[in-house]
């Protein structure tokens, strides 16, 4: 398998704090990798350090092969890979539909303003390409009955939503969440859970971060696990799920709850 | 079809206003209102132009009047010191409009909020102290015997001609300005002023996008400033003050931010309220203040978008009354 991602001795330093400390993580082609850890390890700083929200304070991160490390955010997008943000982040005054035509810039931007107001045709086709691939896309997210509707009228999990097709509407080749199902209801975070695995199955690698394990453990290949900005534990839901430190670090009597999950599921499967 | 139709519903509105615009010398023929309308058609075009920032991006910028008048210095001191053609002139005037999108912008990408503002206030004070002192500005005299634009031998030295003159270019400019308002730069304004990180996340250099509206902004402000020259044919420092920069907010918040009927409707009150106002002799200062607290207060959103929003909510009522609602939902599948 192909590495798509790859990580090395990734450290940020706050003033005083050290949020990231050296951390690896090498992220395969065609999987779901997920980033777990406490409150605070380090998940959204290591998340903004590769897109490039954050500057690393020292470390390599390589995207496709390629040192994207110290990038501009905008530039690292455009080489295609997207994020969502644990508080969303949605364009309260333009419609759901622009939100999403608004991801679809940066693949038709050829050109300034001038360009725009002389080539009168050239614009209008690259308008109705992006209004067209924001309806196909609005369509698979579910909320296409919402399309004119101010992107901060709509509901706490309608934006979420709306935040990944925004992601999704750039073509990107991978994307990064951070804790998609955070905040919604058990229908809401299945149906995500759903939209998630068809962007997979479309051939978008992601990584994500959440804290709700039965996602995680449903949905991803590979965890790497943070703790106090240091990774602890890397390997299949298994394989951490029966990772003694996990469990002390993180997962403490929650690892208790999966295990209950998953035997009744399993009891369920034997039944059929 | 349906777009056809969309199209013929939104162009003649701008289409009816164009028209009331242009009959307007028909019915006030004398000077005094001819030389008000022509006013607040520059004001339309300063207006329209300064939307992308302070409506649009939600940057308040205080500079406008330094920028309308660097724009009127520009083509006035070219057209008599030098003797180039007004028309000419309008060359060096959309590149000193650049120039200041580009040297504001640059702030911009700085500072924020507040201290933005009180930065493009000391652009604007440094300017008109600039013009007032400097020698080839003509000190606080200003410049004099500006020329008018002409055309073959045909001169545009009257306020009637005048009138028309910049009617064109109003029109240019609404174009210019509609055609924006409904393209992707829009978007890409109002992700600036929504949630920058977000759009710089969606692969968008927000500081390009920042540096777009400025220089946009000061284009239309810059070749504003210079038919005001050759219409007035005489510049004083004087006029371009920190408080032409804040009637020109003004016109944006009466009318209400970011939208295009607003700016219209903003700058034609804030042209003509004080001179209807005249009659009201010394006091009229204080009635026109108060006039636009009282339409700050009554319209929070400015006028025109109160009024859309109150007219949309009335015809939306009726048609969930009559169409039982629902009606989005049939298409969610297709
Ligand atoms: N901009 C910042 N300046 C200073 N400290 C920061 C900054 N951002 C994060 N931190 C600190 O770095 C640590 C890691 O924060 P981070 O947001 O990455 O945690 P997290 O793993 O995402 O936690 P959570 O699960 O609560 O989202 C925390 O102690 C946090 O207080
Ligand atoms: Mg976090």
């Amino acid at each position: 398998m192909k590495t798509v991602l790859e990580i090395k001795n990734l450290t940020k330093r706050f003033e005083g704090l050290v949020a990231v400390k050296d951390v690896n993580i090498t992220v395969k082609e065609r999987q779901i990798h997920a980033l777990i850890g406490p409150n605070g390890a380090g998940k959204t700083t290591t998340l903004s350090m590769i897109n490039g929200t954050l500057e690393p304070t020292s470390g390599k991160i390589l995207f496709g092969g390629q040192d994207i490390t110290g990038m501009p955010a905008y530039k690292i997008a455009q080489k295609g890979l997207g994020r969502t943000f644990q508080n969303i982040k949605v364009f309260g005054s333009l419609t759901a539909l622009e939100n999403l035509m608004v991801g679809a810039m940066h693949n038709n931007n050829k050109g300034g303003v001038l360009r725009m107001l002389l080539c009168v045709k050239e614009t209008n086709a690259m308008e109705r390409t992006m209004r067209e691939q924001a309806l196909e896309v609005i369509n698979e997210i579910g909320i296409y009955r919402l399309k004119d509707e101010y992107a901060r009228n709509l509901p706490y999990g309608s934006q979420k939503v709306l935040e990944l097709g925004r992601a999704l509407m750039g073509k990107p080749k991978m994307i990064l969440l951070d804790e998609p199902a955070a905040g919604l209801n058990t229908s809401e975070r299945a149906e995500f859970v759903e939209i998630l695995e068809k962007m997979y199955e479309k051939g978008i690698d992601l990584f994500l971060i959440e804290h709700n394990m039965d996602v995680v453990m449903n949905i991803s290949h590979m965890i790497t696990v943070l703790n106090f900005g240091q990774k602890i534990a890397e390997g299949t839901p298994s394989q951490i799920q029966s990772n003694p430190e996990v469990i002390r670090a993180y997962l403490g009597n929650r690892y208790k709850t999966i295990r209950k999950t998953e035997e009744s599921r399993g009891n369920a499967n034997a039944g059929r | 079809m349906k777009n056809y139709e969309s199209l013929v519903k939104k162009i003649f509105p701008v289409f009816a206003m164009l028209l009331a615009i242009s009959l307007f010398p028909v019915f006030l023929k004398n000077n005094y209102y001819l030389t008000i309308g022509c006013q607040a058609m520059l004001y339309c075009i300063v207006a329209l132009g300064l939307n992308f920032i302070v409506g649009m991006s939600g940057m308040m910028t205080l500079g406008t009047g330094a920028v309308y008048g660097l724009g009127a210095y520009t083509s006035a001191l070219l057209s008599t010191k030098l003797g180039v053609n007004p028309w000419l002139a309008l060359i060096p005037v959309l590149v000193m409009g650049w120039l200041i999108g580009k040297g504001l912008g640059f702030p911009s990408l700085r500072v924020q909020f507040v201290y933005f503002s009180l930065v493009t206030i000391a652009f604007n004070e440094i300017v008109r102290n600039l013009l007032t002192n400097l020698e080839f500005t003509g000190s606080g005299t200003g410049v004099r015997n500006i020329p008018p634009y002409s055309i073959f031998g045909f001169e545009f030295n009257t306020q009637l001609r005048s009138y028309y003159l910049i009617f064109a270019f109003l029109v240019v400019f609404i174009i210019i300005a509609l055609r924006i308002a409904k393209s992707k730069w829009r978007r890409a304004f109002i992700a600036v002023k929504d949630n920058p990180e977000a759009l710089e996340v969606s692969g968008i250099n927000v500081s390009s996008v920042k540096i777009t509206a400025f220089t946009l902004s000061s284009i239309f402000g810059c070749v504003a400033g210079a038919l005001y020259a050759h219409f007035n044919r005489y510049i004083t420092p004087s006029t371009f003050t920190t408080d032409l920069s804040i009637s020109f907010v003004v016109m944006l918040i009466i009318g209400g931010l970011g939208n295009f009927w607003g700016c219209i409707l903003g700058a034609y009150v804030v042209a003509f309220l004080p001179q209807l106002l005249r009659s009201a002799g010394t006091s009229y200062k204080l009635i026109y203040a108060v006039l636009m607290m009282l339409a700050v207060i009554l319209f929070p959103n400015g006028i025109m978008s109160d009024i859309r929003r109150s007219v949309g909510k009335l015809i939306n009522n009726g048609k969930g009354f009559s169409k039982g609602g629902g009606i989005g939902e049939n298409r969610t599948g297709n």
